[in-house]
């Protein structure tokens, strides 16, 4: 190193601690929720209830206060959007502004937007990518965001935007508009996250 | 409907998962993907057996003629999307675009009523080769991938 030449201190990778979070899991395909169980276990959740449908899921959630709450979007009677918009709709619910990620394992605008709508924090694509996952449930606890309740909707509040904008992208709306302004089709992961933040 | 200041609250609640970046003993992104990634390899075999099952169903219903598959459609929507989630899993990623673009057929048909049997039939033949314990090679499979997102785009449905 050149005399005179600042020294630069190493970035530390951020860590993070799932041991004490409690997650709600809501899946009716055994294979999928078999799956996802061990991503968090792999995450070294432990504090972990799993439910095959949203009947079971609605037990719990009257009487357990969840730090994350997990659903699938595709589950036959109610579905995981229905069931957010249930924990979203009782204000004295112990769950009522609890973060709500929906996986769904075919994402086209209608859906992402159908989720956004009932409150959902984030959408996620199955099958589920761990680093994905992850850096969506780091991203929810960094959140300073604060929560709407208004006749028509409960949820975050996504009149603002607070992340940086991506590498190439001059203004957001502008890119929200193309996006939007697309024929319907799978959205991918960046395509969700960009009508989401 | 009018909507008054009184009819919205806006608060901040407390950031129940704001825990999970104060813990001492915490790990790295990078450690805890790896170690849940490992965890999911060990599924694999598990996965590709219930992808095969669920596609043995499907064709079952196919195989009772177009009025079942029509009136079985959501059902079979269904299989199709238990494929779509998981296959990736499985290291079976065409198998899983295969089956989304069943669920996308399904979804058309339910929303518009569009119906079109040969593209349909053809996802299903792609269902069944790539399933297959001889399923072709990765590019050869690509190819079909592409070939049926067109097919797709040909009768209206754009994914």
């Amino acid at each position: 190193m050149a005399l005179g030449t600042p020294a630069t201190k190493p970035v530390e990778p951020t860590r993070l601690d799932l041991r004490q979070a409690k997650v709600l899991l809501t899946d009716d395909n055994k294979a999928s929720s078999s799956i996802i169980s061990q991503v968090l276990v792999g995450f070294g959740i432990r504090l972990k209830s799993q439910c095959g449908s949203a009947a079971e899921a609605k037990e719990i959630l009257k009487i357990e206060v969840f730090d994350l709450i997990l659903l699938d979007g595709e589950m036959p009677d109610e579905d995981g959007f229905d069931l957010a918009q249930y924990i979203r709709s009782d204000p004295n619910g112990p769950n009522f502004t609890a973060p709500i990620l929906i996986f769904s394992g075919y994402t086209p605008k209608k859906k992402v937007l159908r989720a956004r709508d009932v409150g959902a924090n984030f959408v996620v694509t199955k099958p589920i990518v761990p680093k994905v996952l992850l850096e969506r449930i780091q991203w929810m606890a960094r959140t300073t965001r604060d929560f709407v309740e208004c006749p028509s909707y409960s949820g975050p509040d996504r009149r603002y935007q607070n992340r940086p904008l991506p590498e190439g992208v001059s203004e957001r709306r502008g890119d929200t508009l193309r996006l939007l302004s697309a024929p319907e089709r799978a959205l991918s992961q960046n395509d969700i996250d960009s009508l989401f933040d | 409907m009018a909507l008054f200041m009184d009819d919205v609250r806006i608060s901040t609640p407390r950031n129940r998962l704001a825990k999970i970046l104060e813990g001492i003993g915490g790990r790295t992104i990078a450690d805890m993907s790896s170690d849940a990634e490992s965890r999911v390899a060990v599924l694999a075999g598990a996965i590709r057996k219930f992808a095969a099952a669920q596609v043995a169903e499907i064709m079952e219903i196919h195989r009772q003629g177009e009025i079942a598959m029509f009136s079985e459609s959501r059902r079979v929507s269904s299989l199709a999307m238990n494929i779509a989630e998981t296959a990736g899993a499985g290291q079976m990623h065409p198998l899983g675009e295969a089956a989304r673009g069943v669920c996308a057929m399904i979804d058309a048909l339910i929303a518009d009523g569009v119906w079109h049997t040969e593209a349909l039939e053809a996802h299903l033949n792609a269902l069944v080769l790539f399933s297959c314990p001889h399923a072709p090679g990765e590019k050869e499979m690509a190819r079909v991938v592409a070939r049926l997102s067109e097919l797709r785009a040909a009768v209206g449905i754009t994914d």
